[in-house]
């Protein structure tokens, strides 16, 4: 069964992740845009980021049969630093108009300062410019509030509600989503926050229509694996088949289907890979034997 | 051969193959005003908008299955998604159409290829010989010899006369020998045997040595560019390990 994480910081993780989740079935993931552990502090440092993730990444996950791809933003943390984020803010459309770019995100609120709200609103415009959709990051501190704020911030800007993903969810904010019309992702996390069987409760209660399974694997302690295994979890429930699907595939390839840059036929047909034409030296299988397949 | 007319010989190529296929695809109109649109370009911004509206509006964003063309420079044409070959005309229409002083369309492009996606780079890439004074955009071809991401390093090696013409020697040695490294087939390099040189051979001669000592295989076209200057001294050495020597 095919598997898409529709959101994982995949350059941060290894070769052997990528191997595993192959293995696993995945066929497709989308990167955010966000920060990397630490505060930038020049605008070139972004520019290399977003080149990276339509560049690089996209190159180095199809070398492992896993068809690659991001959205574009400005995260909230970085916004804080109002200067720079001006001058991030100029180069974002030059991204967001790339091949597989299939939103603006992940932006919301962190701390939901002054600042963050700002470039929230300036983004979501961007989104609607370009009419792409919202991936909205919404915040671990304070998470209710901060969730019903941005979805308060998109019907200000009148973004209709199934142009929008509000990520990482939990019980207490994904009645409110879904009753607002949203895309509700849910993140699943090895030890805190959401887990497997929380996930598994929430699509006994709540069915699957608009639920989103992702693993928002990064550099932290994260589980490339969350959206197989959580699957893997529903199914000994005996969660029926065609809502597990929806949840952990179909709903991923719906949410983001309005950027027309996220079609199934890229990874179903046309997608094969071929380690062999890489070889030593210069790519990243340095010297192993390279695996030939189709994905 | 003279390494004009190869030039004039690929972008013959290039602009045919680039009409074959607008017309077979029925993207006459919007190529025209896309390239009616990068002959008025002035900034980045201007031709970022002409790309993007070619991205949005062609659908051919895949390369066809494999053509039936015999001529290995114009198959490699095929290799690049419609929409891509147009964004290239585009820059080449800008690029030739340009108005402004000609030290700022340098720059300009420099900026397109560090923002753009690995199709991109590899349109960009192989419409370069296509554009006057070439020698503005060696930086470009520069980082498209380092690249690791394959498919773009290849657009520069592999059948693209702009190497050839532009670089260095010591450029060009780098090249072939990381083309070796990568598996390419290094037969497809456009001038390997005008631009051979005896500081080649002995490089390569090291790295058949040492692929020779992990008792792993090199390709009989490798040993065959390292022969063609090589010193009496280390043809002496090779000599001595052919035997052994796994060629394929
Ligand atoms: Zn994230």
């Amino acid at each position: 069964m095919p598997y898409i994480d529709p959101h994982i910081h995949v350059s941060s993780r290894t070769t052997d992740d990528y191997q595993r989740m192959h293995a696993a079935g995945i066929v497709a993931v989308v990167e955010p845009a966000f920060w990397l552990g630490q505060p930038r502090t020049s605008v070139g440092t972004f520019q290399d980021y977003f080149s990276s993730l339509i560049g690089w990444e996209r190159f180095r996950a199809s070398q492992f049969g896993i068809r690659h791809y991001c959205t574009i933003g400005l995260n909230s943390k970085e916004a804080n630093n109002e200067p720079l984020a001006d001058e991030v803010m100029e180069i974002l459309p030059l991204f967001i108009v790339k091949d597989g770019v299939v939103a603006v995100g992940e932006i919301g609120y962190d701390d939901q300062s002054d600042a963050e709200d700002k470039y929230f609103r300036l983004q979501i415009e961007l989104g609607k410019k370009f009419e792409k959709p919202i991936l909205v990051h919404t915040p671990h501190r304070a998470k209710k509030e901060g969730t019903l704020r941005s979805m308060d911030v998109l019907e200000e800007h009148q973004v209709p509600p199934h142009m929008a993903i509000i990520d990482h969810n939990n019980e207490e904010t994904v009645k409110e989503v879904l009753d607002r019309g949203y895309w509700a992702g849910f993140t699943i996390y090895p030890d805190t926050k959401m887990g497997k069987e929380r996930m598994a409760n929430v699509v006994q209660e709540y069915g699957s229509e608009r639920i989103i399974v992702n693993s928002s694997a990064d550099w932290g302690v994260s589980n490339p694996l969350s959206v197989p295994d959580c699957a893997a979890v529903m199914r000994e429930r005996g969660i029926d088949e065609s809502h597990i699907r929806k949840v952990t595939y179909q709903n991923a390839i719906e949410s983001y289907a309005a950027s027309g840059q996220f079609n199934p036929s890229d990874w179903e047909e046309s997608f094969s890979f071929d380690q062999a034409e890489l070889m030593e030296g210069n790519s990243v299988l340095r010297g192993q034997k390279p695996i030939t397949g189709t994905s | 051969m003279d390494q004009n007319s190869t030039c004039s010989g690929y972008s013959n190529s290039y602009r045919e193959i680039f009409q074959k296929r607008i017309v077979e695809s029925g993207y006459e109109a919007l190529s025209a005003s896309a390239l009616e649109a990068a002959s008025n370009a002035t900034t980045l911004s201007d031709l970022i908008e002409v790309w993007a509206t070619v991205g949005a509006k062609c659908r051919e964003t895949t390369a066809p299955e494999t053509p039936e063309i015999a001529d290995p420079v114009q198959a490699r044409f095929m290799e690049l998604p419609l929409r891509d070959m147009m964004k290239s005309m585009a820059l080449e229409r800008a690029c030739g159409q340009w108005t402004g002083p000609p030290e700022n369309f340098t720059p300009l492009l420099a900026k397109l290829y560090q923002t753009a996606d690995v199709q991109e780079q590899q349109a960009i890439i192989l419409v370069l010989p296509l554009l006057n004074s070439g020698e503005r955009f060696i930086h470009v071809a520069t980082e498209a010899a380092r690249t690791n991401i394959v498919p773009v390093f290849s657009s520069l090696a592999l059948n693209n006369p702009f190497p050839q013409e532009h670089f260095t020697e010591n450029q060009w040695n780098q090249m072939v020998l990381k083309a070796i490294f990568v598996g390419c087939d290094i037969t497809r390099i456009a001038g390997l045997a005008e631009r051979h040189n005896p500081a080649l051979s002995e490089t390569i001669f090291q790295y058949v040595s040492e692929r020779n000592s992990a008792s792993r295989s090199v390709p009989r076209s490798v040993v065959e560019l390292c022969e063609r200057a090589l010193s009496d001294t280390s043809q002496h050495k090779l000599n001595a390990i052919k035997s052994d020597l796994r060629q394929e």
